[in-house]
């Protein structure tokens, strides 16, 4: 009897221990936007002002506006700590350009505490054209501008998404920005 | 029995003193205010300020307008200040900056009021935004006249020429910014407000600046600089209180008003300081 429980609790452990490692959904959704808290855990900095928005949502009833105004790099910053994107292929996001005319934006990923140099972190362009934009970003790819090595995916430290020197006010609206697995 | 006593004693010999000492340390000394008066040799400073009164409060951490911040306020307005420089964290981590705010809005100083940031005012980043701006965050502020400077500068033509104020903020320590603010060349004296005294390994050597900076709360419990280094605590080990001079650059680290972690001060009082120039 006794025996026999010990058993039952053996297998339990044995299928969690493996459970407890890999991400139990084949999405990681992020950032959503859907309340006042998902506010308060972004990174705040002049230049940018952020609110919910019911336009433009791709995910649940509401997005986030972002409104930048001329300044260095204002943009979107919103971890905190570490994260850990390891099990997944691919960070996306949403982004719904209003304007007229395409824009471009900076993406930057550190995996460094201390903020590291231009060469030592990830960066890319990515342009957005007027109205409904889809971002795909491979973790493969997530390789320092130096090319010397490939950033430590169990140690993201920075995600920011920013409009380099905006020479007037810009707004975008983002949403949905999830870590998913590629279907195998 | 004997041996009892002997125990009893003895445990009352050593409890007792450290009973009193914590006692002593939190509802005495974060009380015991000082006006502390510190001597910065500088010709042309001097001949710039005069006998203006300069002041700096640091690391206030308002939790509340007690009994604290109403005897800083007093002891400020009984020091009729010509300008007054705050270095940062103004509240307690992640706490309320309503109180804060008004603290700033009952400031006066006939020049003006010039203040950074601290890393505590950063913890609740969407609500930093208020020392500067209003509630739409679209705005400046009409709560108080206080001026943040932000990787910024601001002039103020006095007798004899013209006063730069330059403020440092971190947490981007190392971001391109504040390195620019911090190496930027200046043709005559500038003051620069830090919150981290660490910003003084940062400015050049050569250049006539009074760095005025907190952040270390002067340990709050006076130790020596070893334990601040097992510790881990850099800042304090290196620039724990008082004035630091290199070559032409000098930096004077307050040990602030508040206290954080805990509410204690044992041999570290609680400081208001104000600047005088001499020849």
């Amino acid at each position: 009897m006794i025996l026999g429980r010990i058993a039952v609790i053996g297998a339990l452990a044995a299928c969690l221990a493996p459970c407890a490692e890999a991400p139990s959904s084949g999405t990681s959704m992020l950032f959503d936007f859907e309340s006042e808290a998902a506010l308060d855990r972004l990174n705040w900095h002049c230049g940018a002002l952020y609110s919910l928005s019911p336009d433009h949502a791709t995910h649940g009833a509401r997005s986030l506006k972002m409104e930048v105004f001329p300044s260095p790099y204002p943009g979107f910053d919103p971890l905190h700590g570490t994260e850990d994107w390891r099990g997944y292929d691919e960070l996306g996001f949403d982004v719904f350009n209003p304007a007229a005319r395409a824009i471009r934006i900076g993406l930057r990923i550190d995996d460094k505490k201390k903020p590291p140099l231009y060469e030592d972190r990830f960066n890319r362009s990515v342009e957005l054209n007027p109205g409904a934009n889809h971002v795909t970003i491979p973790l493969s790819s997530l390789v320092t501008s130096d090319g010397k090595r490939r950033l430590d995916l169990a140690h993201i430290r920075k995600f920011q998404l920013f409009i380099p020197y905006p020479a007037q006010s810009t707004t975008l609206y983002i949403d949905a920005v999830a870590l998913a697995r590629n279907s195998r | 029995m004997k041996t009892k006593a002997r125990y009893a004693w003895w445990a009352l010999g050593v409890a007792l003193p450290l009973l009193l000492t914590v006692l002593y340390g939190v509802l005495i000394e974060p009380y015991r205010i000082q006006v502390h008066h510190v001597w910065i040799n500088d010709p042309l400073l001097q001949k710039m300020i005069g006998t203006r009164v300069v002041v700096q409060l640091s690391d206030l951490h308002i939790n509340a307008l007690g009994k604290r911040e109403q005897q800083v306020l007093d002891m400020v307005d009984a020091l009729g200040p010509d300008m007054i420089f705050l270095t940062g964290d103004y509240v307690s981590w992640k706490g309320d900056a309503e109180p804060a705010l008004v603290f700033l809005s009952r400031l006066h100083a006939k020049l003006g009021i010039w203040a950074v940031m601290g890393d505590y005012d950063y913890s609740r980043s969407r609500t930093s935004c208020l020392f500067c701006h209003d509630e739409t965050r679209r705005g400046r502020t009409q709560r108080h006249t206080v001026h943040f400077l932000r990787n910024s500068e601001e002039t103020i033509r006095l007798t004899g020429g013209v006063l730069t104020i330059r403020g440092l903020d971190g947490p981007a320590e190392q971001e391109p910014f504040f390195q620019t603010a911090a190496r930027r060349r200046d043709s005559g004296p500038v003051f620069i407000l830090s919150h981290s005294p660490l910003s003084f390994d940062h400015i050049s050597d050569d250049r006539n600046a009074l760095i005025m900076a907190g952040d270390t709360h002067g340990g709050q419990v006076a130790l020596p600089k070893w334990v601040f280094s097992l510790l881990g605590y850099r800042k304090n080990n290196l620039y724990n209180e008082g004035l630091f001079e290199k070559k032409m650059k000098k930096m004077y680290v307050s040990r602030g008003v508040g206290t954080s972690h805990a509410p204690v001060r044992i041999g570290s009082r609680p400081e208001i300081v104000v600047y005088h120039f001499s020849t």
